[in-house]
């Protein structure tokens, strides 16, 4: 075992160091506004803060029990699931079929949804405001699904092609020989190949969506209002409901940041999907 | 396969693609000729290449394209060399301690608003934790009221949520080098900066290129952060050519010129990407 000694793989002190100082970096925000979500008033607002108190969850309970905070939980959820559901229905036969074609057109409609990836969101929310304002869809459910599609359906359809590429063909040609139409093929034998890869595109496309800040808060108003924009409306308040805050805070992020760690292999592949391709 | 049936399943998602992005970035390029203000609708027409015209002598404009560059630079500039450390010390010496690689996933999934939300706790001036800390070493400032370190402490929430992408993104690369190559050059002699330098680098130039690429295409979208934090103050200390766009649109309600800047977001995005792509397809090229 000689390349133990060598100095890459050779453990040093420093190294530690340097892991745990950016660790540290990394966690401690998200640890100091945990405790900030468990502290009462007082404590919230001490100087120098306090590092040892009693947690309470008085201010979880006044989210959900005074500011309506379930409302745009809700609305958060139903958006985002729907978008992700619509995604998954429109996307997952669109990337076989993108996986299986092979004509010369194909190529251009993976650039052109990659593009779809690179575009400013910004760019998008002027004209969707102005379209949404004629028909009347600012601020309803439909309007904010249609919009998510932007990105949920690029990201699944970027992700299942890669994995549809894996398939191995003999497989499906067995399927075809036994009968099985093209569809068949697809439902009965492609799609539960690559199951696990579909609920993580699913997890990783909901996370986008859950995230959203932009398109909700220029397209809602009160009635399909999402929670991460509902956060905003505490700002005004800032020096008096940190606790407030802190608490929605940590009820947005949480799941998230357990689904992250769930579909952790296929972060980055969600994020960059498409681009090593050409 | 019945090609006929494959392009039946293709063909929902060909409409919904028109749906949700060439009819809206249609209507962008329409209205960015057209003289519109939403307080104004009747006098809604056709300017031609006004808009644009109008770009050129916009002191805010040229203000938000330099803020986005700065942007760009130092954080960029910030988080890929700690990514490539990070990386290189948990590819190396910390290689068995896998679990330390979750340890610095959450920033990267925390949502904007809520990062934007917990750093403008942290940044308050009097009772913020980072004013706290840096207590310690004589400092207190007020880190987002002060147009001077407005825009690098913005910068810095984009650090904490972006080294985490750009180091499983390098380690994905680092992974990648065989054992064999790190063992030889031990052999010839070379110490862990030699080795990095002339062996890992150049091997994870895919990797390092690909985060540039993306890192790119995001900073231009920033958005959550500087709305929450600082809304492009203190005076235009923080103001993105995105951010500038958005005020232009929904503060001043001018959805003509608003458009055009779309427009040019638009154009800056897909310049920056093709000489991102560029070096890229060099890069592998040169492989």
């Amino acid at each position: 075992m000689n390349y133990l000694k060598h100095d890459r793989s050779s453990k040093s002190v420093l190294d530690y160091i340097i892991a745990i100082i950016f660790i540290f970096a990394a966690l401690f925000p998200i640890y100091w506004i945990l405790t900030l979500s468990l502290k009462n008033q007082i404590d919230s607002f001490v100087y120098p803060p306090t590092w040892i108190f009693k947690p309470i969850a008085d201010n979880y309970i006044k989210l959900f029990v005074d500011e309506s905070f379930v409302k745009y939980l809700i609305n958060s959820l139903v958006v985002s699931i729907i978008s992700v559901g619509i995604g998954l229905v429109l996307g997952a036969p669109a990337a076989y079929a993108l996986s299986r074609l092979k004509i010369k057109g194909i190529e251009w409609l993976l650039f052109i949804i990659l593009c779809i990836r690179m575009i400013p969101p910004m760019s998008l929310a002027v004209p969707f405001f102005t379209i949404f304002a004629k028909y009347r869809m600012i601020d309803t459910y439909l309007g904010l699904i249609i919009v998510y599609l932007t990105f949920t359906l690029p990201l699944i359809i970027w992700i299942l092609k890669a994995f549809f590429d894996e398939v191995p063909q003999a497989l499906e040609e067995c399927a075809v020989l036994e009968g099985c139409s093209t569809f068949q093929v697809f439902r009965k034998i492609s799609l539960p190949l690559i199951s696990e890869a579909t609920v993580a595109a699913a997890i990783l496309s909901w996370i986008f969506s859950w995230n959203e800040f932009l398109f909700a808060m220029i397209l809602t108003r009160e009635s399909a209002k999402t929670a991460p924009v509902m956060i905003t409306s505490f700002m005004k308040f800032e020096d008096l409901e940190w606790g407030l805050i802190a608490a929605a805070s940590m009820i947005i992020a949480f799941p998230v940041v357990i689904f992250g760690i769930f579909v952790r292999r296929y972060l980055v592949s969600g994020l960059t999907s498409g681009a090593l391709k050409e | 396969m019945n090609r006929k049936h494959l392009f039946l399943m293709l063909i929902p998602t060909i409409i919904a693609f028109f749906v949700v992005f060439f009819i809206p970035i249609g209507y962008l390029f329409n209205y960015s000729f057209l003289n519109y203000e939403l307080t104004d609708p009747l006098g809604i027409k056709f300017i031609g290449l006004k808009n644009y015209f109008r770009i050129f002598s916009d002191k805010e404009f040229w203000n938000s394209l330099r803020i986005t560059i700065i942007f760009l630079i130092v954080g960029i500039g910030i988080q890929v060399p700690i990514a490539l450390l990070l990386g290189e010390i948990l590819s190396g010496p910390l290689k068995r301690l896998q679990f330390l690689r979750s340890l610095f996933l959450p920033p990267m999934v925390v949502p904007p608003v809520v990062a934007g939300v917990m750093f403008r706790i942290m940044y308050h001036p009097t009772i913020g934790i980072i004013n706290y800390f840096l207590s310690f070493l004589g400092i207190s400032h007020p880190w987002l009221a002060n147009n001077k370190t407005a825009l690098f402490s913005v910068i810095m929430v984009d650090v904490w949520q972006y080294v985490p992408f750009l180091l499983i993104l390098f380690l994905a690369g680092f992974s990648s080098i065989p054992e064999e190559v790190y063992e030889s050059a031990m052999i010839d002699g070379a110490n862990r900066w030699q080795t990095f330098i002339k062996i890992s680098l150049p091997l994870i130039k895919g990797s390092l290129l690909l985060g540039l690429l993306f890192r790119v295409i995001d900073i231009l979208k920033v958005f959550p952060t500087i709305h929450i934090m600082t809304a492009g103050g203190p005076g235009r200390a923080t103001e993105t050519v995105n951010y500038y766009t958005y005020r232009m649109a929904f503060s001043y309600t001018n959805i003509g010129y608003a458009s055009a800047l779309g427009v040019a977001l638009v154009i800056i995005t897909i310049l920056l990407s093709l000489i991102m792509l560029r070096f890229f397809r060099q890069a592998r090229v040169n492989q």
